[in-house]
């Protein structure tokens, strides 16, 4: 069944340095994560789900351990490769949205499509439909400083996925929102989920999203504590 | 590109105050490089003008040897010939011809040596200036032994318009001593302490016939259709004319000490533009890395989504870009103010001697087509080779550690 994997770690580990202690903040993980499901990696500060997300991203490098993403092993790549693959295979969603706020809701979203060098007339096709998506139809030319918490969560979450990405990682997506639009987010991203068969993975500590999500693995003291299927 | 280029055109707009003062710093260094190359450039344009304008002409022949002996015997060789072809060239705008020889000037009441130049009025006037330089009488009106005298040597000897003097002079074929009385017909004021007080000026024909010269002269000033020929030693016409018996000199070779006041002022305008640059150099890398570093976290997240380190870099360079040009327009801007305004007035050293020539007018900036293409295209290129630094810097900007944050 591992074909079937577009996420799987094997024995990660991240050990920091810090000072003249050894802070082990993930012990071996073994994590699978199957082609369209919908997870949510939930615990306390300090359990390692933010590492653990560093680590699949490949903005970090584990200690120890592999981590296989879209069927490609990816510790041995370069910052070169990285960089390319993130650009290719994964789409991201932050806590504070973190949008280039010299550009307009559609040049934020086109941005990804310009770096896989997808031709304009597609761009702006691409950039159209994904905006009506997220409920941003008329908004295109707006800035992000004119918009919404919410409403530039939603530009987040369409730059995360206008290219099409085989990965989508959140890390704590709601964590700025109010109840209501977090919980309205999380229903689009179940939606575009369910439709595309796009893969979610969320860091949080936000019960709504652990509720939402078909999987939960919790994490506590750097360990795999659950992880459940619904 | 254009989409960097938009990019880096808001971002240097995101803090306007500190990409104004930082592109006003450059663009001063790049006004101050433009005046300096403007003002020097007038200062010497002035000097050149001056030494070749008020009398020496922008080249001169002279029988080989003629410089160095003065010797009256040593008159150009086919003069008369020569001069038919000088005035017959296309390079060639005016061609006069002189003879002189040393002498003593003495009146009643004193005397002094002067060098004697006989000269061809009609012929000097478009020459030189000496003919505007008389302040008092006529410049060697036809007929009668008239002699121009300066201001100074007027005053040394005693005489004013109208009084007489003895010139004394070694005539070829021998050397020995003719004399002639002569009647001051004009008094000059140059400006130029050496041709106010050291020089006489009589007729071409008079002279001929006091230093038994016939009908041939010791030297042609020559004045061309274009100055820079005067600098060209490929021009055909120091082969033509600078061969055999006679020798032909332009300026720079006549007053060597003008040609290195230009070589030093053109090291004078480099030495400006390498100190200018470092400052540049370092003004456009402070705001860079400032710039660089309050984004830092926006630099990450742009690594994170999958930005290539070379697209990194060329988001700084094209900021760099940016920067460059609005500084190059307030640079070329406020020089070409600063000429206008100093231009007006010009800077007065009149009377000021320099490389051995007195300046006469006041400097006013040259404007020349390089001062607004070249320096800004330099100024362009060196701010993105300087921008390479903090490019290179962001290209390998860790996300993590440039978000310091993690996901």
């Amino acid at each position: 069944m591992d074909k079937e994997n577009v996420i799987e770690t094997k024995g990660v580990t991240k050990t920091y340095q810090s000072g003249e202690v050894k802070v082990h903040a993930l012990h071996p993980v073994d994590l699978a994560v199957a082609r369209g499901e919908f997870t949510a990696i939930a615990g306390p500060s300090g359990s390692g789900k933010t590492t653990l997300l560093n680590l699949i991203s490949g903005l970090d490098t584990p200690s120890s351990g592999k981590v296989r993403l879209a069927g490609r092993e990816i510790c041995a790549m370069s910052q070169s490769e990285l960089s390319d693959f993130r650009r290719d295979h994964i789409g991201f969603i932050f806590q504070a949205y973190n949008l280039i706020p010299v550009l307009t809701v559609e040049e934020n979203v086109e941005y990804v499509l310009l770096l896989r060098g997808v031709p304009t007339g597609e761009r702006d096709e691409r950039v159209k439909r994904i905006l009506e998506e997220v409920g941003l139809s008329g908004k295109h030319g707006r800035f992000p400083s004119q918009l919404s918490g919410g409403q530039q969560q939603r530009v987040a979450i369409a730059r995360a996925m206008v290219s099409g990405p085989d990965i989508i990682l959140a890390d704590e997506p709601t964590a700025n929102l109010d109840s209501a639009t977090g919980a309205a987010l999380m229903d689009m991203m179940r939606e575009l989920n369910e439709e595309r068969g796009m893969t979610f993975l969320f860091s949080t500590h936000d019960r709504m999203i652990m509720d939402k999500s078909a999987r939960l693995v919790t994490l506590k003291d750097g360990r795999v504590d659950s992880d459940t299927r619904r | 590109m254009g989409f960097y280029l938009r990019l880096a055109w808001r971002n240097n707009l995101r803090n306007k105050r500190r990409t104004f003062l930082a592109a006003l710093a450059v663009g001063l260094g790049l006004a101050a490089l433009i005046f300096t190359d403007a003002i020097s450039g007038g200062m010497l344009k002035g000097l050149i003008d001056t030494a070749t304008g008020t009398f020496m002409g922008q080249a001169q022949i002279h029988r080989r040897g003629f410089l160095n002996t003065m010797d009256a015997d040593l008159s150009v060789k086919d003069g008369p010939l020569l001069l038919g072809e000088l005035r017959a060239d296309p390079l060639v705008a005016r061609a006069a011809p002189r003879a002189l020889s040393f002498a003593m000037i003495a009146s009643p009441s004193n005397s002094g040596s002067v060098m004697l130049y006989g000269l061809d009025p009609e012929a000097e006037r478009g020459v030189s200036r000496l003919a505007k330089a008389v302040t008092r009488g006529d410049f060697l009106k036809e007929g009668g032994d008239s002699v121009v005298i300066g201001r100074k040597l007027a005053e040394t000897l005693g005489v004013e318009l109208g009084d007489r003097v003895v010139i004394t002079a070694a005539a070829a074929g021998g050397g020995d001593l003719a004399q002639a009385l002569f009647r001051v017909s004009g008094i000059m004021d140059s400006g130029s302490r050496a041709m106010d007080s050291d020089m006489a000026f009589i007729r071409l024909s008079r002279a001929q016939k006091l230093l038994g010269l016939g009908d041939n002269f010791h030297e042609i000033a020559v004045d061309f259709k274009n100055i820079k020929t005067a600098e060209d030693k490929a021009s055909p016409f120091w082969k033509k004319y600078g061969g055999g018996d006679n020798e032909a000199k332009g300026w720079p070779e006549l007053v060597p000490e003008l040609a290195a006041a230009k070589d030093l002022n053109a090291f004078g305008i480099f030495l400006t533009a390498a100190i200018l640059s470092g400052i540049v150099a370092l003004g456009i890398m402070n705001t860079l890395f400032m710039s660089l570093y309050e984004r830092m976290f926006e630099f990450g997240v742009l690594r994170a989504i999958g930005t290539s380190s070379w697209r990194m870099g060329l988001m700084v360079v094209s900021e760099a870009a940016v920067l460059s040009v609005l500084s190059s327009l307030l640079g070329m801007l406020t020089g070409y103010a600063a000429c206008r305004i100093i231009g007006i007035h010009g800077l007065d050293y009149s009377g000021v001697d320099y490389a051995g020539i007195t300046m006469l007018q006041p400097i006013r900036p040259v404007y020349r087509a390089l001062q607004y293409w070249f320096y800004p295209s330099a100024l362009f290129v060196f701010t993105l080779l300087v921008s390479l630094y903090p490019a290179v810097y962001a290209a390998r900007m860790n996300p993590v550690k440039a978000m310091r944050r993690s996901l």
